[in-house]
């Protein structure tokens, strides 16, 4: 399974990498890590681009409280959920997962996955 | 502006069914301003359908009601065995009469022409009647704004200014009444209005309008 | 020719087989340490040894530095590659250096200080303006009439324009009670506040009463909880003192000891939630009946009070700035910024703080303005692009640009969206809204995105 990841500078991708030290991503067949300067640039499009390979686009960034740029994790959080939507009427199989997260905080990178593991 | 939304996602793949090679084509006009049909959308679209196993291209021109720019899509159209227009009604119809051979379908239902109140919120302000008459209610027009219409005043069941027809929206003549006290104007909508003339609106099909001052 | 310069730190310096494969990618190069850096212009790119964990801000800054223009700076994420094994390293490097391409934008890096001046509106307490005087940072006094502009990142004060780098606003402190007390409660004369229940303490004889203490997590200082744990030495004069709160205090040194030594004295705390206690005198009209309920265990809690204190709820009402702050958009006001990432004492506007209520704070207060002031930000100028003939105005980005950097300029016959650089902080978000794809961030463009890392198990 190809595993893409996207965070933010401040937090997301600190958070990735922590997360990836202490094996809580499992690479599976291969890991792509990006970063971003805050989560707010994402588009529903890029998410699809990014979807183009891979089977899982797990992005994560500051909590919406503590963004730095006020509200560009809350963006976010809106257009991932509205690019699932599209995903799951248009009947492809891909998950976007999101998580926010520290490098100090990074226990909702784990609970994200694991429910993606329990439904195959 | 002319504001539409999107289609369902679902209802797109429906009409395009087996086609292969698709393109989808923006408008830079008042789509773009309501964010549902300018080159994100169209990229976003052409992004899903590839994920769903299509060919699709992505483009937008600037305005699709106007022939000089469609024709900017000419090799990009002819190249596509479906097109998906995420413009609005005009901008279809006007694809669809350019390239009468190659199938034309709409990726957005327009809905009406109204302002943009902040970002992400768009509100009808007018359904184009044809005869203007907003300066007798303050700035605020009852035929666009008020669900029945009513000329000479609210119908009574709104209930906290909010319209009985479609709660959500205010109740336009609450509105208007608020207005012309503010303006101190209310014994002005005493004044009885006579019915509406709607010859000059849509009723009767489609209108036309000339200048014979500028036409070559 | 590519002439390539390949920068490392003292502490991560490169193996002989990252230089072996650079050496094979660019035919002339050079290698240096950061620090001694010399004339760049010659260098088409320069490649630095660095951390994944660098920001845009970083890189930024590195590269005003350097002198160089931002999009020709790449940086590798060596210090976390390269503990991996020389397979994968050897990929990710080769990958790295292979999709090195020159950029034709160019962007410049500068770095700015606010001048070094602060502002306070309406006016500063005496003990503030000694601090700040005695501390190096000159205290600017406004003038009856002002108002302020951004200027990079300063504030302008007009109509002189002079330049400000901090402006602080000293609020003024609502008091209002923790729980709302009707009028028949109030009629009998047993509610006090803290400081007029401790005034009134020699007139009042305590054995055998009831004390229940009401305080609300909204605006006290430290000071107030400290008398509120003095309350411990009524209970030996045999009174009996509850506390309802929905928390204690206990985040200043020395408190969990004062809180230790309240509940031997006999002082009882109960934590609830404030907006669930009832109050109603008893018939007599001499006592009040506090009903509450405990957050841990939904137990109901009953007392016969023959006094009730509180201790105010106090909020903060920032002064206005109306006719100050000129702006023509009202995207926001300034507000106590709850973000955890920022500044304490800040506002949501950069370079606005306020003053806090407790005086012993004031020290703090004035490191963080001083952090401010003498903290460099990185500017890079024409790193965000709008394409005037794309932009269909339909101003989007304007109005969810968190930090008010675009504004809308050009002339009565051709309008454009104009940013001002020092204010922009990069975050991209206009980026992602724009339905014309007319703004963008150079770098981080939809289709140009790049994996930083790449980890894989199969070869």
């Amino acid at each position: 399974m190809k595993i893409r990841a996207l965070g933010c500078e401040r937090s997301g991708f600190p958070a990735l990498l922590k997360a990836k030290k202490e094996g809580m991503l499992s690479v599976g067949d291969c890991l792509e890590v990006f970063s971003l300067p805050c989560l707010g640039v994402v588009s529903e499009a890029m998410l699809f681009e990014l979807l183009k390979e891979g089977d899982l686009l797990l992005v994560v960034g500051c909590p919406p409280g503590s963004c730095y740029n006020e509200w560009g994790s809350t963006l976010a959080e809106k257009k991932i959920r509205r690019a699932q939507n599209l995903l799951d009427e248009a009947g492809v199989k891909r998950k976007i997962l999101l998580a926010f997260a520290t490098e100090e905080k990074i226990g909702e990178v784990a609970k994200v996955l694991q429910d993606v593991r329990v439904s195959p | 502006m002319i504001v539409g939304e999107r289609k369902p996602i679902q209802e797109i793949l429906a009409v395009l069914a087996s086609s292969r090679r698709v393109l989808v084509l923006g408008c830079g006009a008042c789509v773009t301003v309501c964010l549902s049909g300018g080159e994100r959308e169209a990229h976003e679209v052409a992004a899903l359908l590839n994920l769903r196993g299509y060919e699709a291209e992505y483009g937008v021109v600037e305005r699709q009601c106007e022939k000089e720019f469609v024709m900017h899509a000419r090799e990009a159209v002819t190249r596509a065995e479906t097109v998906l227009s995420l413009a609005c009604g005009v901008g279809v119809q006007t694809l669809a009469e350019l390239f009468p051979r190659v199938p034309v379908f709409p990726g957005l239902d327009t809905t009406f022409m109204g302002a943009p109140l902040e970002v992400g919120l768009w509100e009808e302000r007018c359904i184009g009647c044809g005869e203007c008459i907003v300066h007798r209610f303050g700035g605020v027009c009852p035929v666009a704004r008020c669900a029945k219409s009513l000329l000479n005043g609210p119908c009574g069941g709104s209930k906290n200014g909010r319209c009985e027809v479609r709660p959500e929206r205010d109740c336009a003549w609450q509105l208007i009444y608020d207005r012309m006290k503010f303006l101190g104007r209310l014994e002005e909508l005493l004044d009885i209005q006579p019915p509406k003339d709607w010859s000059p609106s849509r009723y009767g099909a489609q209108r036309k309008t000339i200048r014979e001052d500028v036409r070559v | 020719m590519e002439q390539a310069l390949l920068l490392y730190r003292e502490a991560f310096p490169p193996s002989s087989l990252a230089l072996e494969e650079f050496g094979k990618r660019f035919g002339r190069f050079a290698v240096r340490p950061i620090g001694a850096s010399g004339d760049l212009s010659g260098f088409s790119f320069v490649v630095v040894l660095g951390s994944a964990l660098w920001t845009e801000e970083d890189r930024a800054v590195l590269s005003a530095s350097l002198r160089i223009n931002p999009l020709s700076l790449f940086v590798f994420p060596y210090e976390e590659v390269t503990s991996l094994p020389p397979a994968v390293f050897h990929m990710l490097w080769q990958g790295f250096l292979a999709r090195l391409a020159p950029s034709s934008s160019a962007v410049r890096a500068r770095v700015l200080l606010p001048t070094k001046s602060v502002l306070f509106y309406p006016s500063a307490e005496p003990e503030l303006l000694d601090i700040f005087e005695s501390g190096g940072i000159p205290v600017v006094s406004p003038p009856s009439s002002f108002s302020l502009t951004r200027q990079g990142v300063d504030f302008a004060m007009m109509p002189e324009g002079k330049r400000i780098g901090a402006f602080v606003l000293s609020p003024s402190w609502k008091e209002t009670t923790p729980v709302a007390f009707d009028d028949e409660t109030l009629s009998t004369r047993r509610i006090l506040s803290l400081s007029d229940f401790w005034q009134s303490l020699p007139s009042l004889s305590l054995w055998g009463k009831n004390v229940v203490v009401l305080v609300s997590p909204w605006g006290f200082s430290s000071e107030e909880w400290e008398m509120v744990f003095a309350l411990s030495s009524l209970c030996q004069e045999g009174a009996s003192v509850v506390v309802l709160a929905e928390e204690v205090f206990v985040a200043e040194d020395g408190f969990e000891e004062q809180y230790r030594q309240a509940r031997e004295k006999g002082m009882l705390f109960e934590r609830v939630s404030l907006g669930e206690i009832v109050l109603r005198p008893t018939l007599d009209m001499r006592r009040i009946q506090v009903t509450a309920r405990a957050t841990k265990d939904g137990f109901p809690l009953s007392f016969s009070a023959d006094w009730c204190v509180y201790l105010p709820e106090r909020s903060m009402v920032l002064p206005s700035l109306e006719g100050i702050l000129a702006s023509d958009r009202v995207l926001f006001r300034p507000r106590v910024s709850e973000n955890p990432n920022s500044l304490p004492f800040s506002t949501t506007l950069p370079g606005v703080f306020f003053v806090p209520f407790e005086k012993k704070k004031f020290p703090a207060f004035f490191a963080v303005v001083r952090e401010y002031l003498e903290r460099p930000q990185a500017v890079e100028l024409q790193r965000l692009v709008i394409d005037e003939e794309k932009c269909a105005l339909c101003l989007t980005c304007l109005r969810s640009c968190p930090w008010e950097a675009l504004s809308i300029g050009g002339t009565l016959k051709r309008r454009r969206v104009e940013v001002e650089e020092e204010r922009c902080h990069h975050c991209g978000i206009c980026t992602g809204l724009c339905p014309a794809r007319a703004i963008t961030l150079l770098g981080y463009e939809t289709n140009e995105l790049r994996p930083v890392l790449v980890w894989s198990e199969s070869k």
